[in-house]
């Protein structure tokens, strides 16, 4: 009996981990957690890339609406309009010209100084001051 | 025997037969997937990616701002802004009515069993609400309640009610259209070219058809500039068509169209235009009227205008009153037609198209020609006009427009009397030949090459078919048709040293960035006549205007240089028909401005050009120097004779009103024993003429008294000052100086007969009664 005890060697059966439900559940919870990151991540960004498009739209239309307030300005202020208007509303006149006096400013005073005439050692020196300046740039 | 359940378990061959056969059948599934997959994504990947792009992705096009037009100052001439298309889906409109219907009806029963509703919430009944849609959407969008109407009960889904709406509109219309919660009726991005000048050198900028592309003028010609290159964003889009964020997705942006800087001036431009308007008004000028003045060193155009103009914003309407009223007076039948003919007719650039007989003005080129070929001596020969010419071999003389003839004249006299028979005979010494070089030269045989589309041709006698006469009539100026830019151009080389010069409207190009595209500066095309030979030509020209006031565009303190020309229209076979014209140009010493204006047709009192077309020249000038810089320098002869402004004299010591008067060269005449001025005649801000009088009022609860206005019109300026001054008034003149004796009066401006308080200024318009052309 005991020979064939010691024939048949049976290896010991492995005994089985048991595995922590509450870190599978932790585990899931961490993965759920990222995926809804992602997700709110690319929503975030779908948001703010659709405002962003909106408030462009909307400065287009402003700035377009700023030309045609403009243009409309322009329209309303024209010559024509400003001189129909004085005339037929103020009841003003244009300026006859005899009407206008021109006066005649005294300028300030200017000093010129004449260049004077220099000589070739002048001019050699005046060079290399020039060259000296342009090399320490 | 027993059989054991070891019978009928598989053998181990039968286990390893199965396995390859499960093994081979799912390697040829498998194999039958990758082949496929291999098939869809690498031998038909293209076609297969396409489809998916085109499911996935949008091309969405950017529309590229079309570029503005400025003047010289930067003032906005034309500007492009986002407008709006209202669209209505009449099927999903019926829809909406229906169900806001069931909705009224469902709170008007509420009402009607008694139950409280929000006051916010509208009850009315639906074909109410439908009416009053339909008018609201008539009145904002300037449509009848009919077209609206007709167009909510159409069978589509897309029906346009109207274009180019303007965003306040538009916003108002949608706000208003929320409240009923109706969604049928939307808007969509349009846009609209502004031209805030309106009529403004309308012929020069052009305007833009419904497709955004230039249509005469300037958007014609720099469309390519102007409109730029439309855009594009390739990216994925969701189911409402949005923008998504994708890594892939790729923008060309779009390249916004250049803008046009001119060489136009605004306030230039207004005053040639207005001056234009009132000229053709008066002269009743049948055939339109033209102007341009022109940088004469540069060739660059400060103004150019034709008149009747039209509305840039309105194109199609035609802006001249009595056209339009001869058009609606038309049978059907005509109308259309007829209408086609006179809106062409007023986009026209008169200045630039049409062709003329320029008259005397073109003596300016004969008197350069015959300068630079030393054929004439302007100081020493001397020209007999008996009235006509004759010409050896020819039996008709052609007559001067002075029958009586001008007599003995140096060249300059003839010049400023614009005798035919002189030019006859200076045109015969120049001869045919060098005639025609220099004709040529003057560039007046081509176009001139300016910026702008449409530009005409003249008509003339080729050298090798050149006769005698030809040359003769040319001389005067009879016989050559031009355009107004030619001649201007020509001018403008005869007067600026010597340079023909290209004229243009553009100054320059600037992309939306702000960077400088193209530049335009001055062009020389050629020297024509030598710089002493235009120095004599302006001296000349200065003298016309010196010695015949009157019929040019003198002003006291400035030097002007001129010419006026009168010509048949003889292809009309019309002889009553004319074209007066006038070319001036100041500085004379340094000419600066070279403006020529022309009246075709004019019908009134006169058809010269030195009573219809010469005034209104003057007072183009007499503005547009100013506004230039240029100051007026009087002689001490034009100093002493300035008109005078009236000073506030009200309240001050007579004694020194009287030294103030007297000052100015004025007198007085008081009425009353006061020391204290209290009343006056003319009042401050008036302007009389040197050596009128002041009334001056001493006693408080003075009776001022009246007089009767003489009729003065058609005296000599003496003789008008005479009988104003016996009459107790005061005049100032306007128009041509008072100093000429070749002035008479053409107009006063209160009328003979009106009593009015003694003292009071008269403003007498004078006019020269000569006709010399």
């Amino acid at each position: 009996m005991n020979d064939i005890d010691q024939k048949l060697e049976y290896p010991e059966p492995k005994t089985e981990k048991k595995v922590s439900v509450v870190k599978v559940i932790l585990g899931a919870l961490v993965c759920f957690a990222l995926l809804a990151a992602v997700i709110l991540s690319n929503v975030q960004q779908l948001q703010l890339t659709s405002e962003i498009t909106a408030k462009q739209k909307e400065y287009t239309d402003l700035q377009s609406e700023n030309v045609r307030m403009q243009t409309e300005l322009a329209g309303k202020t024209s010559n024509k309009n400003v001189q129909e208007y004085a005339e037929n509303v103020l009841g003003m006149h244009p300026l006859n010209p005899s009407q206008v006096e021109y006066i005649q400013i005294q300028t300030a005073d200017v000093v010129e100084i004449p260049e004077e005439e220099q000589n070739v050692f002048v001019k050699v020196k005046n060079a290399f001051d020039s060259f000296v300046a342009y090399m320490r740039g | 025997m027993n059989e054991t359940r070891k019978d009928y378990e598989p053998t181990a061959a039968m286990k390893k037969k199965a396995v390859i056969g499960a093994f081979g059948f799912c390697m040829a599934m498998a194999a039958a997937v990758i082949i496929k997959l291999a098939l869809l994504c690498i031998v038909n990947h293209d076609v297969y990616a396409e489809k998916a792009n085109n499911k996935h992705f949008s091309r969405i096009t950017i529309t590229a701002n079309r570029g503005s037009i400025y003047d010289r100052n930067g003032e906005p001439l034309a500007r492009s802004a986002t407008v709006y298309k209202v669209y209505i889906d009449p099927n999903q409109f019926q829809s909406d009515m229906e169900k806001i219907g069931e909705t009224m009806k469902a709170r008007q029963e509420a009402i009607d069993k008694g139950e409280k509703l929000d006051p916010n919430k509208i009850v009315m009944p639906i074909e109410q609400l439908k009416e009053e849609v339909i008018q609201t959407l008539a009145e904002k969008l300037n449509l009848t309640v009919e077209s609206v109407r007709e167009a909510a009960e159409k069978d589509t889904k897309y029906y346009v009610l109207q274009t180019q709406v303007e965003k306040n509109v538009a916003d108002d219309l949608m706000e208003y259209l929320n409240t009923y919660g109706l969604t049928s009726i939307k808007t969509e991005e349009d846009t609209k070219r502004y031209y805030p000048q309106n009529e403004l050198a309308a012929q020069v900028i052009g305007f833009t058809n419904s497709d955004g592309d230039g249509q005469y003028g300037l958007e014609a010609y720099y469309n390519k500039y102007l409109s730029g290159t439309n855009g594009r964003v390739i990216s994925a889009t969701d189911a409402k068509g949005n923008e998504m964020p994708y890594r892939y997705s790729t923008t060309f942006p779009a390249e916004d169209g250049s803008s046009l800087y001119l060489t136009l001036d605004m306030t230039l431009q207004y005053y040639l235009e207005k001056n234009l308007q009132d000229m053709c008004e008066k002269f009743d000028v049948q055939n339109r009227a033209c102007g341009i003045i022109m940088n004469a060193k540069t060739g660059a155009v400060y103004a150019m205008g034709t008149y009747p103009s039209f509305d840039l914003n309105e194109p199609s309407v035609i802006y001249d009153k009595a056209t339009s009223d001869y058009l609606q007076s038309l049978p059907q039948n005509e109308y259309k037609d007829a209408y086609i003919n006179a809106r062409e007719q007023q986009w026209k650039n008169k200045a630039i198209t049409e062709i003329y007989v320029p008259g005397s003005v073109f003596k300016i080129f004969t008197t350069a020609m015959a300068i630079e070929e030393q054929v004439v001596d302007v100081e020493k020969d001397r020209f007999v006009c008996s009235g006509a010419y004759t010409i050896p071999g020819v039996p008709d003389p052609i007559h001067c427009h002075k029958r009586t003839g001008h007599g003995d004249q140096s060249f300059s006299e003839a010049l400023t009397n614009s005798c035919n028979p002189a030019f006859i005979e200076v045109g015969l010494r120049v001869g045919i030949h060098k005639f025609s070089q220099y004709f040529s030269a003057f560039g007046l045989t081509e176009q001139t090459g300016i910026d702008l589309p449409g530009e005409g041709s003249s008509i003339y006698r080729p050298e090798e078919k050149m006769s005698t006469v030809d040359l003769a009539a040319s001389a005067f100026g009879q016989s050559n048709s031009l355009t107004p830019m030619e001649m201007i151009t020509g001018i403008a080389a005869a007067i600026n040293g010597g340079y023909l010069v290209e004229p243009h409207v553009v100054d320059k190009i600037v992309s939306s960035e702000g960077n400088v595209v193209k530049s335009f500066g001055t062009n020389v095309k050629r020297q024509v006549i030598s710089e002493e030979s235009s120095a004599q030509v302006r001296k000349l020209l200065q003298a016309v205007v010196d010695n015949n006031g009157g019929s040019n565009a003198y002003i006291k303190g400035y030097a002007v240089g001129g010419k006026s020309g009168t010509s048949q229209k003889l292809e009309t076979g019309d002889e009553d028909k004319y074209v007066a014209s006038y070319a001036c140009f100041a500085p004379a010493d340094d000419p600066e401005i070279v403006m020529l204006i022309m009246a075709d047709e004019p019908m009134g009192e006169s058809y010269y050009g030195s009573k219809v077309v010469a005034p209104y020249a003057r007072m183009i000038l007499e503005e547009a120097l100013p506004y230039l810089g240029y100051y007026p320098e009087y002689t001490d002869e034009e100093y002493a004779k300035l008109d005078v402004t009236i000073p506030l004299l009200l309240d001050s010591q007579l004694t020194s009103a009287e030294e103030t008067l007297t000052a100015l060269g004025l007198q007085y005449e008081v009425k009353g024993n006061g020391d204290t001025v209290v009343g006056q005649c003319p009042l401050t801000g008036y302007t009389v003429s040197s050596g009128g009088t002041v009334i001056l009022y001493t006693e408080q609860d003075y009776e001022p008294e009246f007089v009767t206005v003489p009729d003065v019109k058609d005296y000599t300026a003496s003789d008008a000052n005479q009988a104003l001054v016996n009459a107790g008034l005061n005049h100032v003149a306007v128009g041509a100086s008072a100093d000429r004796t070749d002035v008479l009066v053409q107009s006063q401006s209160i009328p003979a007969g009106e009593m009015v308080e003694v003292g009071t200024v008269i403003q007498l318009d004078y006019s020269t009664n000569s006709q010399g052309d």
